[in-house]
Formats: structure tokens, C-alpha cells, sequence
């Protein structure tokens, strides 16, 4: 059964296909979550809202070819329902590193670049670290991102312009290695 | 990725150690989701607008008007007009006594949020379903209801931001109450004692922080502006129509909140003269103001640092309204129980608290949170009651007492639980139905 039937036959109530998609999704559901609101718990209520909603709005789908783009609107906009309740809510409490991944990394400017970059992410806000996991994690072109936030193109690539510069502010301030820093002042790197 | 992306170095190792960090694995909690999928159902066909509109896609979350045909719009309005007026007939025909907009009424319905929808109870007791009041795209939570008890506000949250909205206790005339859109995160309303304004206050998309007076009916706002102030928060006073309760931030000098009452329209500003900075950040100094229903004490955040350890900790103060009297709520001896977000009972007599232990470390996972009940005369530091959260990185409990003040509700934010507890014996009961909190009708008694 090709993916089109699988969203079909979800879209008329078969669980089990919908089981197949959401199994097939989940992973990187889950890692988009995670990157996008920094925590663990947080990120796993946004996916199971995404999903319950799937299911529960999948009939509306009128394109099943969409199925992947509109599975991951639901997540970003799940996530920021989950980072506006928790902001919405007078306690914040800082958020450290998400977890410790097990190294693949098989050099050191990688791990540098990881770790200067996990935390750089950490110190944007939800809205533009969607934008920034949709188009570098999720790998939508812009227009494609900006639609499913739905926001206009420029104000998509402003918001991802803003994202990049601070990203660039943060890691120039946390001190990269001098290939980092090559990049960033838009040499090649070594 | 755009191809342009591809060639950009610094974008291509951002990219590649966003991979690293993503380290996607298949999620150990996918059959649960599975189980609580299985067992809900589908919504109707029907039931989606580009079933029976020409919506081109509905992955586009901005719909192109061209194309509609006149003729169908102008069914679906004169229906829903129709549909209107049967249900304003009927509820018109039924509508009780008006109750007070301060002090004890009596417990009416509930109305609360699940799965980005509204919903309506006739009482937290009711057994049957909850009614939908508001299914629509969009997620729509933290309903606040009217002082009359008729109408229903709420949050309307979208791409472009959340959205003031407001809507009869019925669901009818479903209206924007305000047409600038808020940065998700902190927005604040406050209902005038008429029922027929909202003061909003939030951090607006275009960058500022700003407070209008809103009308409930949907017939415009009015954005108020402060000499030198950046406005933060109002609260309605319970007692003058004519007066609120201001926490505004200088721009200039020393950045300091401070509290200020100010007339409706904004333009006389008389200041308590606290002291309005705190080594939590602007956030919460002077932060959760609440007026005692006699508008004659006002509660909110406050700090205490001990001299001895040098831990501070929020405490709750009560002051004047003119800025006399300020003295500290009786709390916790130990100062790393923090106790704030004050909340007046109805009839003034008790405060109710958040009480909470901040996790110790960015990695810890021991914080917890619960709420307590202090009488408003300070003669002890009250009881812990309710249901208390433990080891969470969240300790974060929402509450609100119910009209006649013989109940509180709470909601704990790590967990989305909802309880009803009684202030006075401290039992407690989980509520199974909401996914975030409700608020209550008053009602006339």
C-alpha cells in the first residue's frame, strides 16, 4: 500500500493506517519537538497533540500528498501552543540541555560546533527556532515554511535573518575554534 | 534546504549539528497516543470548511477569498445569522438575574479548554458531556468570564499570535475584541466591573509592551499611553469604575516597575511608591497584583532576602491602595518556600497562594509546587492544601476560587491535571475533563 492509500484510508477511519504513518513520522516529530521547545516532557505533550489532532482533523485533508507538511504544521504550531501555555504561566524555570546524545561526532569541530550550537538555539525564542528547525531539520524551503506558520515570505526571511544573526552573535561571543570563525566571517572553512 | 543553502558554509554545519543534536529515535510513548486515538473518533467530513468551499489547500493556513462564490457565502451568512438569532431568542428567553460584579455569587457553569477547543459544563459535578462551545480552526484556550457572568473571553491563539476574542456563554457572536495581535507569552486581561471592557495587556508583535482598553463587544480598542511608562499589567479596580491598578516600567534612568493606580483613561497616574525591582528581573517584581473585593488592600510579589543565607525568596505583601500600610503576608518560616500570586477569596476573608521549591539545578528535577490558603488579616500562615507536585522541573500550579468561595480550582502546569479542592476541609477531586484551565460563571444568587 503506497503512502497516498495509507493517508486515504486513515482519512476514512482505518486506525491501523494511521497507526503506520504516525509510526513512520514519529521520530523525527519527536527530535523536531525537542529541538523547537528544549524540553523533553514539553515536546512529548506537542507530538501526542499533533497526533491526537491528526487523527481526530485527518478527514479534512483534501490533498493526501500533503499529509507530511501538514502533520509537521500541526507539530509547530502544537509546540508553540505548548511554549505560549508554559510562558503564559507566571514560574519559568531555565532549561538546561535536552539530553546527552550519544557522540557520533568523530572529530572535534563537530563537537564544538554541536555544542555551540545546542546552545545557541537555546537562547532563541520558540517562534524562530521553528522557523530554523522547519528549514534546517525538516528541510522545507522557505516559501513552504513560511506558509505552514503562516507568516508571509518576508516576514519568514526576517525572522530566519534574525535567527542567523543571533545564532552568528552567539557563537562569535561563546568563542568558536577559528574555523567556526572563518565561516562566520564568511571565509571557508579549514 | 534551498540550493542557495547549500553553498553557504556556516548554514550547512548549522544545519548538520541541528542533525546531531535532533539524534531522532523512535519515541517510546507513540502507543499511548495510539490508544487515545483508538478510541476517540474522527470529525465528520462535514464538519471542514474546504469540504464544501473551494479552500485550495489546507495545509495554507491563509485562505484565498477569490474564487468563493458569492452565492454560497450568502447562504452559509443568512443561516448563521438565523442560527444566531434562534439561540440569542431562546437564551434571551431564559437568562437569569445579573449577579454582583464583586464579592460571593453563585456557582454557574464552566467553562474550559481540550484539545484547542472550548467547552461548557453546567456544573464541575456534571457527569454528562461537555457541551462544545467553540470548534473551530485555531486554538482557542484561557477562557475568562465576564463579571455578569454572560460572556465569554478568551485567547484565540494563531500563527500571527494570540488574539483577544470574546463570545456570549452560549457560543453565539463569536467576535475580535482586539485587532492587534499579542506575542504568545504573557498576556494579561482584566474585566471591567460593567462587564463591557477588558484592559489588555501584553507584548505586542510589533516589539512593545502595551495596554488598551478594549471593548467586550468587538467594537474597537483603545491603546492607553503612559508619560515616560512602559505599561505591563492592569487590574480593574473592584470598587471605581473610573480607576486601575498600573504595573509600569520607567524607560529611562534605572529600569524599575512600580505600581500606580491611573483613571480609565490612562492620563492621571498617582504612584504607591514601592520598591519595584528584584533579583528575579522585571518579570515578577510587583508582579500578580490582586484587589480584595472592598478595593481596600491590594496583594502581590513581592521579595525577601535572608540576611543569613542570603536566599531570596517571593513573598506576598498587602498594602493600601494609596501605598500606606505595606507590610508582608505571613508565609513559610523557610525562605526557600517561596509563596506568591496572591488571589482574593470572594468574600475577601482568605488569599489564596502559590507556594513552590525552585529545582535546584538547571538539571535537577526537584522542584514542587502546591497552593495554600492565608487569611487576609495575617493572623498565621495558613494551610497547605490541594494536590502538590514533586521532583518536576515545573513547579508551576494555576488556581482560581469558585464564585461562592466554597471552592478552589487548581491546575498543575507539568502535569495539564485539574483538581477541585475544597479551601476549608482540603479534600480533593481530580477533574478528568479539561486539558487546561477552566474558569466559572457567576451567577446571580
Amino acid at each position: 500500500m503506497d503512502r497516498r492509500e495509507l493517508v486515504e484510508r486513515a482519512g476514512r477511519g482505518d486506525h491501523d493506517a494511521f497507526a503506520v504513518l504516525a509510526t513512520a513520522a514519529g521520530s523525527r516529530l519527536d527530535a523536531a519537538a525537542r529541538l523547537i521547545l528544549r524540553d523533553g516532557e514539553l515536546a512529548r505533550d506537542a507530538v501526542q497533540n499533533a497526533l491526537v489532532r491528526a487523527w481526530r482533523d485527518l478527514p479534512g485533508l483534501r490533498d493526501p500528498d500533503k499529509f507530511d507538511a501538514w502533520l509537521h504544521r500541526l507539530l509547530v504550531n502544537a509546540c508553540l501552543d505548548e511554549a505560549r501555555r508554559r510562558r503564559r504561566r507566571p514560574i519559568e524555570v531555565e532549561i538546561g540541555p535536552l539530553h546527552a546524545p550519544a557522540i557520533h561526532a568523530d572529530d572535534a569541530r563537530h563537537l564544538a560546533d554541536r555544542d555551540l550550537v545546542e546552545r545557541a538555539l537555546a537562547q532563541l525564542d520558540p517562534e524562530h527556532r521553528a522557523l530554523v528547525v522547519m528549514h534546517y531539520y525538516l528541510g522545507y524551503p522557505l516559501p513552504e515554511a513560511a506558509a505552514s506558520l503562516g507568516i508571509s515570505l518576508p516576514a519568514a526571511k526576517s525572522r530566519l535573518h534574525r535567527a542567523m544573526g543571533a545564532l552568528r552573535r552567539v557563537l562569535a561571543a561563546d568563542g568558536p575554534e577559528p574555523a567556526l570563525i572563518a565561516d562566520l566571517e564568511g571565509g571557508r572553512s579549514a | 534546504m534551498t540550493a542557495f543553502d547549500q553553498f553557504d558554509p556556516f548554514e550547512q554545519r548549522i544545519s548538520a549539528a541541528i542533525d546531531e543534536i535532533a539524534s531522532a529515535r523512535r519515541p517510546d510513548y507513540l502507543d499511548d497516543v495510539f490508544r487515545q486515538t483508538a478510541r476517540s473518533s474522527q470529525r465528520p467530513r462535514w464538519t471542514f470548511p474546504g469540504r464544501w468551499l473551494p479552500i485550495m489547500d489546507t495545509t495554507l493556513s491563509r485562505v484565498p477569498a477569490a474564487g468563493v462564490p458569492l452565492r454560497s457565502l450568502t447562504i452559509i451568512a443568512i443561516v448563521a445569522l438565523l442560527a444566531a438569532a434562534a439561540v440569542a431568542i431562546v437564551i434571551a428567553g431564559s437568562r437569569p438575574k445579573v449577579p454582583s460584579p464583586v464579592g460571593p455569587a453563585v456557582n454557574g457553569s464552566v467553562v474550559y479548554p481540550f484539545g484547542g477547543d472550548l467547552y461548557i459544563r453546567d456544573s464541575i459535578w456534571d457527569k454528562a458531556p461537555g457541551t462544545p462551545l467553540l470548534q473551530q480552526p485555531g486554538t482557542q484556550i484561557a477562557p475568562f468570564l465576564s463579571p455578569d457572568g454572560e460572556t465569554v473571553a478568551y485567547i484565540e491563539t494563531r500563527t500571527d499570535g494570540d488574539h483577544l476574542m470574546a463570545m456570549g456563554i452560549d457560543g453565539s457572536n463569536q467576535r475580535e475584541v482586539l485587532s492587534d495581535p499579542i506575542e504568545p507569552g504573557w498576556s494579561q486581561a482584566s474585566w471591567a466591573l460593567d462587564s463591557k471592557h477588558i484592559l489588555m495587556s501584553g507584548y505586542f508583535l510589533d516589539g512593545r509592551r502595551k495596554l488598551y482598553d478594549a471593548r467586550a463587544d468587538g467594537s474597537g480598542a483603545t491603546e492607553l499611553h503612559f508619560d515616560g511608562l512602559v505599561p505591563w499589567e492592569g487590574f480593574w479596580s473592584p470598587v471605581d469604575p473610573d480607576t486601575f491598578l498600573l504595573r509600569a516600567q520607567g524607560t529611562t534612568g534605572v529600569q524599575s516597575q512600580g505600581l500606580y493606580l491611573s483613571n480609565a483613561a490612562g492620563t492621571k497616574l498617582t504612584p504607591l511608591h514601592l520598591g519595584g525591582q528584584s533579583s528575579f528581573g522585571p518579570d515578577y517584581a510587583l508582579s500578580g497584583a490582586s484587589w480584595a473585593p472592598d478595593g481596600k488592600t491590594i496583594a502581590y510579589n513581592s521579595f525577601r532576602t535572608d540576611p543569613d543565607t542570603f536566599i531570596t525568596g517571593f513573598r506576598v505583601h498587602l498594602v493600601n491602595p494609596d501605598g500606606t500600610n505595606d507590610r508582608e503576608l505571613p508565609g513559610p518560616a523557610d525562605i526557600g518556600i517561596h509563596q506568591a500570586w496572591p488571589a482574593f477569596s470572594p468574600d475577601g476573608t482568605q488569599i489564596l497562594v502559590q507556594r513552590f521549591i525552585f529545582p535546584t539545578g538547571t538539571h535537577s528535577n526537584d522542584g514542587a509546587g502546591w497552593i495554600a490558603v492565608v487569611p487576609a488579616d495575617g493572623s498565621s500562615i495558613g494551610r497547605d492544601i490541594g494536590t502538590r507536585i514533586d521532583n518536576t522541573q515545573n513547579p508551576d500550579t494555576v488556581k482560581v476560587w469558585s464564585p461562592d468561595g466554597t471552592l478552589v480550582m487548581q491546575w498543575i502546569s507539568a502535569t495539564k491535571k485539574t483538581y477541585v479542592v475544597s479551601p476549608t476541609t482540603g479534600s480533593t477531586t481530580a477533574l478528568l475533563w479539561p486539558d487546561d484551565m477552566p474558569d466559572w460563571q457567576r451567577l446571580a444568587p
